[in-house]
């Protein structure tokens, strides 16, 4: 007989086998469908920041203000993709496969990170989460929040072997050297529009539309994506390697991520019903001994 | 080979960066703030004296912004 637990309410006394049945039968239940918001967040965030671009240059609209949104926008761009990385838009096969595909691809173009990358690598952080050796974002780890943001502003260096600057590494050791090369083009095409943009005169909007917000969004996003959830990431194992907490900037703020233990029990619920999910399936949680925080 | 080609040109990114982005952007924020460069420097030579400084040393120390990466 598996172990029964004593916390959880009315799961209380269950075995682990049927907690496992009960926890599932709610997970499913918020499972499939089109998520259209991410969708519609994820093209229409990606057309703001184009559009800034000519917006700044006609002088149209003022650069402080085109740095605001330029900055929403790259702190934005990821989740999207996120959804498409988990095959949550549309799975192979499935009609809206290439919408999956092109969400995946083109919301992340303002981060300047390659979806093929984002993919794989993430892929592998759902499996080693919070290993040291095998979690190619146990580098975020840090002791506090200025202590990310710091640890974050140093893996952007460019000898830094954290960070982004890591996934490099763990491309070669899957053997995905075809997607390193994509990691590499995107970053030469980065570098290359912005000295491009630099010479015709448009360096202020370079800095101020693209490389600063770019700073800021990776900041919040690994910040609210990477640390907070997974913090102190030390243990190891699915009911006890993501956390839930009560972010002071609220959910919205916190890029939804206060539910994120939910994402890692089940990565193909869309991150709009997670908190749902998290409501219905609290009891359980608690019965299973997850950090649960204040939330 | 084109990501061995791509690789050799990063290994110079920090220099490269100094004196292809910094010195147009240096130009271009001192026009911006009205500020004269020092030392009787043309705005676009102060900025590839600041760029090729700061991008050998960030070329050399692995980092732009504290001594080690």
């Amino acid at each position: 007989m598996d172990a029964v637990t004593s916390h959880g309410g009315r799961f209380a006394g269950m075995t682990k086998k049927e907690l496992i049945r009960a926890e599932q039968a709610i997970a499913h239940k918020y499972m499939g469908g089109v998520p259209w918001l991410m969708v519609a967040w994820g093209l229409g965030n990606f057309a703001i920041w184009l559009a800034l671009w000519p917006l700044v240059m006609t002088g149209t609209l003022p650069l402080g203000v085109g740095f605001l949104i330029a900055c929403a926008n790259v702190t934005l761009c990821y989740l999207p993709s996120h959804e498409a990385q988990h095959d949550i838009i549309g799975r192979k096969g499935t009609k809206w496969r290439w919408l999956n595909e092109l969400i995946g691809h083109v919301s992340l173009i303002p981060l300047v990170l390659p979806y093929r990358v984002a993919r794989l690598t993430h892929y592998e952080h759902h499996k080693h989460t919070n290993d040291p050796n095998r979690d190619p974002d146990h580098g975020t780890k840090a002791k506090g929040p200025l202590d990310s943001i710091r640890r974050t502003i140093l893996s952007q260096q460019p000898g830094s072997q954290s960070g982004l600057n890591n996934y490099g590494a763990v491309l070669q050791q899957m053997g995905r050297e075809d997607v390193i090369l994509d990691g590499a083009i995107y970053k030469l095409l980065f570098f290359g529009t912005l000295c491009a943009l630099a010479w015709s005169g448009y360096a202020l909007e370079a800095i101020f539309l693209w490389w600063l917000p770019r700073q800021f969004g990776l900041i919040y996003i690994i910040f609210f994506l990477s640390w907070a959830p997974h913090h102190p990431a030390e243990e190891k194992g699915r009911y006890r390697n993501t956390r839930s907490w009560r972010s002071k900037l609220g959910n919205i703020g916190s890029l939804g991520m206060q539910f994120h233990l939910i994402h890692h029990l089940y990565p193909t619920i869309p991150l709009t019903r997670h908190p749902a999910v998290y409501a219905e399936m609290k009891p359980i949680l608690e019965a299973r001994g997850c950090r649960l925080g204040d939330l | 080979m084109l990501l061995q080609i791509l690789k050799t040109g990063f290994r110079f990114g920090p220099l490269l960066f100094g004196l292809l982005f910094i010195p147009p952007a240096t130009a271009q924020i001192l026009g911006a703030l009205d500020w004269a460069p020092p030392l009787g420097l043309s705005p676009l030579a102060a900025g590839f004296a600041l760029g090729g400084l700061w991008g050998l040393y960030a070329q050399i120390r692995g980092s732009w912004v504290s001594w080690t990466p």
